[in-house]
């Protein structure tokens, strides 16, 4: 199980999605997208590289099929094998990673800014607020939790909604900051 | 409906005032769902207590179908605002734990003098049906879960049949499916195309889902209007992760 010790958080997430079903990179990852939610986007390619990898384990196992376009190339397939499952037990189980991610390229801006570019940064602070607004507000409908399938998704859900909220209780820190600031140069 | 221009409240915050709303303007048409966003002490109560005529502003005007508040006498004021306007607030501590919800309800109706008691508790058992605690009639206030109480507030404020009406920041439930049960009654309340609702929550979950979305930070009021294009997510399921 070395390699699920890795810090790359898309190989446990991608043998779970193997697990519910078989399917091309390009669909699995478009599934993993459709379970974790925003943010969990990735290149076909990226997905594909930590399959064949997976295979090379023994993790997974692939086939060629062909494709339901005509003229085009056949397709490889990744399904589970008898190992996937306990890999992905393993991976419930493992220690997070000791640094959660905060990183956004606004706080770098904030932080790199100088006085000169407090405008901009109330700009992008306004734009920063509408975004988030927006991104949750794609998530507005609570799931049903009688389920446990409904349950994940509202979980999902959540996390973008919390998360968004919390960056917008900062944008809220960093404009009230600056307005005092300004109050005080002027003063 | 409803025109808020130029308002302005401020408090003393020591040797200087404090302006918790500064400017505020905004208008709701008959039938509109706003909420209003905020942190807990952002002056969403504030705002709503003026709408309500409970409290007045420094500056700015309140009109209400055409009628501009600080403009009518007091006593014809109160009327106005009693035969136009709920407000229900969720404080639960008070001398009133012993009161039937019956009472409790029936009694909102009844201070206009002209409701008898009989119809004002055949009107509370109506609207205690609508908002889904019927079966808590005949109990006493302080026997009410935190869910079944909000209802009960929320009851109270529907019996007048009030064309706008305001609710300041429900309390969260601990139990997610109890709150979006309640969630989903709070939405239900702006389906009326006579009612216009404004609610106030310092709960950005409850807040996005209303139709209209106003947020208040420090003294400042701004529209955070939905994009036109909204991806669903978690989208639908493909054949494949079925299993």
């Amino acid at each position: 199980m070395d390699w699920m010790r890795s810090p790359s958080v898309w190989k446990g997430p991608v043998l779970a999605i193997l697990v519910d079903g078989p399917g091309h990179p390009y669909d699995v990852s478009t599934r993993v997208w459709q379970r974790l939610g925003p943010g969990w986007r990735q290149p076909a390619k990226d997905i594909y590289r930590v399959l064949k990898e997976a295979e090379s384990l023994g993790l997974a196992s692939s086939t060629e099929q062909p494709s339901t376009t005509r003229g085009s190339k056949p397709l490889r397939v990744y399904a589970a094998t008898d190992k996937t499952p306990a890999a992905v037990e393993f991976w419930m189980g493992q220690p997070l990673p000791p640094e959660p991610d905060v990183r956004s390229s606004l706080t770098a801006r904030m932080i790199l800014s100088r006085e000169q570019h407090i405008p901009l940064m109330h700009r992008a602070l306004d734009e920063q607020e509408q975004l988030l607004v927006d991104c949750s507000r794609e998530h507005d409908k609570p799931f049903p939790t009688d389920t446990y399938s409904g349950l994940e998704k509202e979980l999902a859900r959540k996390a973008v909604v919390l998360q968004m909220t919390a960056w917008m209780d900062w944008v809220e820190f960093a404009r009230a900051t600056l307005e005092d600031f300004e109050t005080k140069r002027r003063a | 409906m409803l025109e808020v221009s130029g308002l302005r409240k401020a408090f003393p915050d020591g040797s200087r005032k404090l302006a918790v709303l500064d400017d505020v303007s905004f208008t709701l048409a008959a039938g509109d769902f706003a909420a209003l966003y905020g942190k807990r002490r952002s002056g969403k109560s504030t705002l709503l207590r003026i709408v309500a005529g409970l409290d007045v502003p420094d500056r700015g005007s309140v009109r209400i179908d055409g009628n501009e508040l600080t403009s009518l006498p007091a006593d014809q004021r109160a009327r106005f605002l009693r035969d136009r306007v709920a407000m229900t607030c969720f404080f639960f501590g008070g001398p009133d734990r012993n009161r039937l919800v019956r009472e409790h309800v029936a009694m909102a109706q009844r201070v206009d003098g002209r409701t008898t008691g009989r119809r004002a508790s055949r009107q509370a058992r109506e609207v205690l049906r609508d908002v889904g605690v019927q079966e808590c009639y005949e109990a006493p206030l302080r026997r009410l879960s935190l869910g079944e109480r909000i209802r009960v507030e929320l009851a109270r404020a529907l019996i007048r049949r009030p064309r706008l009406l305001l609710v300041d920041d429900p309390p969260p439930l601990h139990s997610p499916s109890e709150g979006n049960d309640l969630y989903e009654l709070l939405l239900s309340l702006g389906s009326n195309a006579e009612r216009t609702v404004l609610l106030a929550s310092s709960d950005f979950d409850l807040a996005q889902r209303a139709p209209r979305l106003l947020r208040l930070s420090a003294g400042d009021l701004r529209a955070m209007d939905r994009e036109a294009t909204v991806v669903p997510f978690p989208m639908p399921k493909t054949g494949t992760d079925q299993a």
